[in-house]
C-alpha cells in the first residue's frame, strides 16, 4: 500500500522539521513548506491525503490557506495547528471547513489518533471513488446483451427513463434480468453516485419485511436492541429497487403506498417523519392485474408504481439472442476461471436454441458456467452440458401443440427435480430461480417426491 | 568490532543500566558497552516547559560519537519533549547513529504508584531502546500493536507491546544491518 502523503505548512523551521520527523517516523510521506504560497502551489500540482497548517503565519495566515485549499481541493482534509489557541479562531477554522483544530505542542496520543483517523477516512474515500469507477466500467450494459428487436426496445426504454425521476415497473419472468435493468436505469441516471438498494420482497419473511424496509427504533419490539436504518432510508438520494413486489402483504402495501405518496415515513416505533429522496423501481413476475381483480393487490399502489412499464421478454420469445448470450457468458466465465474455452460446438448451440429456458437468462448463464467448469477442451461439447439439457430430447418428445405454458413449466420443474434427486438448492440453481420461488412452484403444481422414481408430477 | 553504546545522561542507577544491558544483549545481535555520564544536558533545557529537547541532545551526542560505535543509545532520567509533542519516551535519528530514551515517564512513581522492584521499568526501557534502535536502522512505526515498532503514545501501549519485532519489521531490521555492514566494509 502506498504511504499516505501529508503536507506540513509552518513558518517556523524548528516546528516544520520536528513535525515532519515525527510524521516520517510514523510512516507518512511528508513535505514541509514555509508558507501558504508554496503550499497552494503543491496542492495544485500533487495529490495529498492531509494538510497540517499553522494558524499564525506572516503574509498569508492559516485560515486564508485553508479557504484557498478548500477551493482547489475541496475533499482534502486540513488540520489547523496553533500555539495561540482562542475560541474565536477555533470556531472560524471549523466554520471554514477545517477537519480539526489542535493546540501546539500536541499530546502524542491525541495527534496520532486524529491523523490516523483522517488519513484512513481519506483512503476510504479514494478507494470508494476507485471502486465506483471500476464498477461503472464493468457494468456498461455488459450483461444486457441481445440484438433481438424486443431487447433493443428494452434498452431504448432504459435510456429514455434513466434521466427521469419517474417510478418504473419492470415486468418479466424469473431470470430475465429485472434487477440488471433496474441497475442500468440507476447507473445511467443522475443518481448513479448514490446508493442502489435492492430489497427482494419475496425472499424476506413478511414479519421482517416492514422492519427491513422502514427500519426501527431501539426498543420498538423484542430484539430491537439498537436503532436500525431501513432500506428506504439507506437509498436516500439513490434508487430503491423493490423486487417481487407482487409478494408483499396487504399491510405492507398500505405502508408502501403511503410512503410513495408522501415521500416520508416513520421508523417502526419512531415518532418523527423522515423525508427521503428516493427513486423507486419495482419488479414483478406476477400478473398484477389478475391479483388486483382477486383483491390481492391494491390498485392504487399499482397505479403509483406503474408510471412507466418495461416488459422484459422471456428468452424463448427471443431465441436469436441465445447464441449472443451464450458467447457472452462463455467469455465472462473464461475470464473469471482463467480457462481458455473459446468456442461452443454447433451441436451444443442447437441444443441451447432448441431448449425452452423456463429459468430464462439466469438458467442459461448457469448452464454455460457448468459447461465451462466441466469442459476439458477449448470447445464446449454436448457432454459438458448439464444433464437436463442432454436428456431434453425425452421432454421434447412429450411436447404437444395443445399444451399450456404452465403445463410445460410443471413438467420441466418435475423433470429437473427428478434429475437432481429432489435437491432443492441444486434444482433452483439449474432452473435459474431462487429456492423460495421453487418451493412456491412445487406447491402450486402440487409436485411430490415419488419413492421409486423420485417425482410424481 | 563495533558496539552498541548505552550512555547514561543524568542520575541513573548502575544496576538498572546493567540489567538493561543484560536484557538487550539477549535480544539484539550486538555487543553492548556502557558509558556513564552524570551531567545534565542543560543546553537542551526548555524552562517554559520544564523539559529537555530530545533533538538538541541527539545532535550533541552525534558530534562526539566513539569510532567503534555501531549505534549509540542515550538513557536519561530527564523528561524529554520535541517542539511539537508534549513529551516523548524517546527520539532517534531515522537511519542515523544516535537515539535517546527517557525513563522519566516509564517509572511507576510518575503515575503515583508505589515504587516496586525495577523489573517493569527495565522491561519498558528495553522496549523503548529496541524501538529507537529500530528507527536508527530506518524502521518506521508498525501497525501491529504487538510489535516493538508500534508507536507508543501512552504507557499502556508500551506495556501492551512485546520486546520483539514482528516478522515484517524483523526482516527489514536484519536486512538493514546487513546493508550497513556491507557499506562499512566497502
Amino acid at each position: 500500500m502506498p504511504r499516505s502523503r501529508i503536507l506540513v505548512v509552518d513558518d517556523e523551521e524548528i516546528m516544520r522539521s520536528s513535525l515532519s520527523d515525527w510524521l516520517i517516523e510514523d510512516g507518512y510521506d511528508v513535505l514541509a513548506v514555509e508558507d501558504g504560497f508554496h503550499a497552494l502551489e503543491r496542492v495544485k500540482q500533487e495529490e495529498w491525503d492531509l494538510a497540517v497548517v499553522d494558524l499564525k503565519m506572516p503574509k498569508m495566515d492559516g485560515l486564508e490557506v485553508l479557504k484557498k485549499m478548500n477551493k482547489i481541493k475541496p475533499k482534502l482534509p486540513v488540520i489547523i495547528i496553533t500555539a495561540y489557541a482562542t475560541i474565536d479562531s477555533a470556531v472560524m477554522a471549523i466554520k471554514e471547513g477545517a477537519a480539526d483544530y489542535i493546540v501546539k505542542p500536541f499530546n502524542p496520543e491525541e495527534i496520532s489518533i486524529v491523523i490516523a483517523k483522517l488519513v484512513e477516512r481519506q483512503r476510504l474515500i479514494k478507494e470508494n471513488i476507485r471502486l465506483r469507477r471500476a464498477l461503472a466500467k464493468r457494468f456498461k450494459f455488459q450483461d444486457l446483451v441481445g440484438k433481438s428487436p424486443e431487447m433493443l426496445k428494452v434498452i431504448e426504454m432504459i435510456k429514455t427513463v434513466a434521466p427521469t425521476k419517474s417510478t418504473v415497473l419492470i415486468r418479466g419472468e424469473s431470470g430475465t434480468g429485472k434487477e440488471l435493468v433496474a441497475r442500468a436505469i440507476h447507473e445511467l441516471g443522475p443518481r448513479k453516485n448514490f446508493p442502489f438498494i435492492a430489497a427482494a420482497c419475496g425472499a424476506i419473511p413478511e414479519t421482517l419485511l416492514e422492519a427491513e424496509l422502514f427500519g426501527y427504533e431501539k426498543g420498538a419490539f423484542t430484539g430491537a436492541v439498537s436503532q436500525h436504518k431501513g432500506r428506504i432510508e439507506m437509498a436516500d438520494r439513490g434508487t430503491l429497487f423493490l423486487d417481487e413486489i407482487g409478494d408483499i402483504s396487504p399491510k405492507t402495501q398500505v405502508d408502501l403506498l403511503r410512503f410513495i405518496q408522501e415521500r416520508e415515513f416513520q421508523r417502526i416505533g419512531g415518532k418523527t417523519a423522515i423525508k427521503v429522496d428516493v427513486r423507486i423501481i419495482a419488479a414483478t413476475h406476477k400478473n398484477i392485474e389478475e391479483m388486483i381483480a382477486k383483491g390481492e393487490f391494491r390498485d392504487d399502489l399499482y397505479y403509483r408504481l406503474n408510471v412507466i412499464t418495461i416488459e422484459i421478454p422471456s428468452l424463448r420469445e427471443r431465441k436469436e439472442d441465445i447464441p449472443i448470450f451464450a458467447e457472452h457468458f462463455l467469455e465472462k466465465f473464461s475470464l473469471d476461471t482463467g480457462k481458455t474455452v473459446d468456442n461452443i460446438s454447433d451441436e451444443v448451440m442447437k441444443i441451447l436454441i432448441g431448449y425452452n429456458w423456463p429459468g430464462n437468462v439466469r438458467q442459461l448463464e448457469n448452464a454455460i458456467e457448468h459447461a465451462l467448469v466441466v469442459s476439458q477442451e477449448p470447445e464446449i461439447k454436448v457432454q459438458d452440458l448439464p444433464q437436463y439439457l442432454i436428456t431434453q430430447e425425452d421432454i421434447r418428445d412429450e411436447i404437444k401443440p395443445t399444451q399450456s405454458m404452465s403445463d410445460m413449466e410443471r413438467r420441466h420443474i418435475a423433470h429437473v427435480l427428478k434429475a437432481h434427486g429432489w435437491n432443492i438448492t441444486k434444482t433452483a440453481q439449474v432452473l435459474g430461480i431462487n429456492r423460495i420461488t421453487l418451493y412456491k412452484k412445487i406447491k402450486k403444481y402440487n409436485l411430490k417426491k415419488d419413492k421409486d422414481t423420485g417425482t410424481r408430477p | 568490532m563495533k558496539y552498541i553504546y548505552l550512555k547514561t545522561i543524568g542520575t541513573m542507577e548502575t544496576s538498572i543500566v546493567e540489567d538493561l544491558k543484560r536484557s538487550l544483549s539477549l535480544l539484539i545481535p550486538f555487543s553492548l558497552r556502557c558509558v556513564y555520564d552524570n551531567e545534565y544536558p542543560l543546553f537542551a533545557f526548555e524552562p517554559e516547559r520544564n523539559q529537555y529537547y530530545a533533538k538538541k541532545i541527539i545532535v550533541k551526542l552525534a558530534s562526539e560519537i566513539p569510532h567503534d560505535c555501531e549505534k549509540l543509545i542515550a538513557i536519561t532520567d530527564v523528561d524529554l519533549c520535541t517542539p511539537v509533542l508534549t513529551f516523548v519516551y524517546g527520539e532517534a535519528q531515522l537511519g542515523g547513529k544516535v537515539a535517546i530514551v527517557s525513563m522519566n515517564r516509564l517509572e511507576k512513581e510518575y503515575y503515583y504508584l508505589p515504587p516496586g522492584n525495577t523489573t517493569l521499568l527495565v522491561d519498558r526501557l528495553v522496549k523503548e531502546c529496541i524501538h529507537e534502535l529500530g528507527h536508527c536502522y530506518g524502521l518506521f512505526h508498525c501497525h501491529d500493536s504487538q510489535c516493538v515498532m508500534f508507536f507508543s503514545n501512552s504507557i499502556f501501549t508500551i506495556d501492551n507491546k512485546q520486546k520483539r519485532f514482528c516478522m515484517k519489521c524483523k526482516e527489514f531490521f536484519e536486512r538493514q544491518i546487513g546493508k550497513e555492514h556491507n557499506h562499512a566494509e566497502k
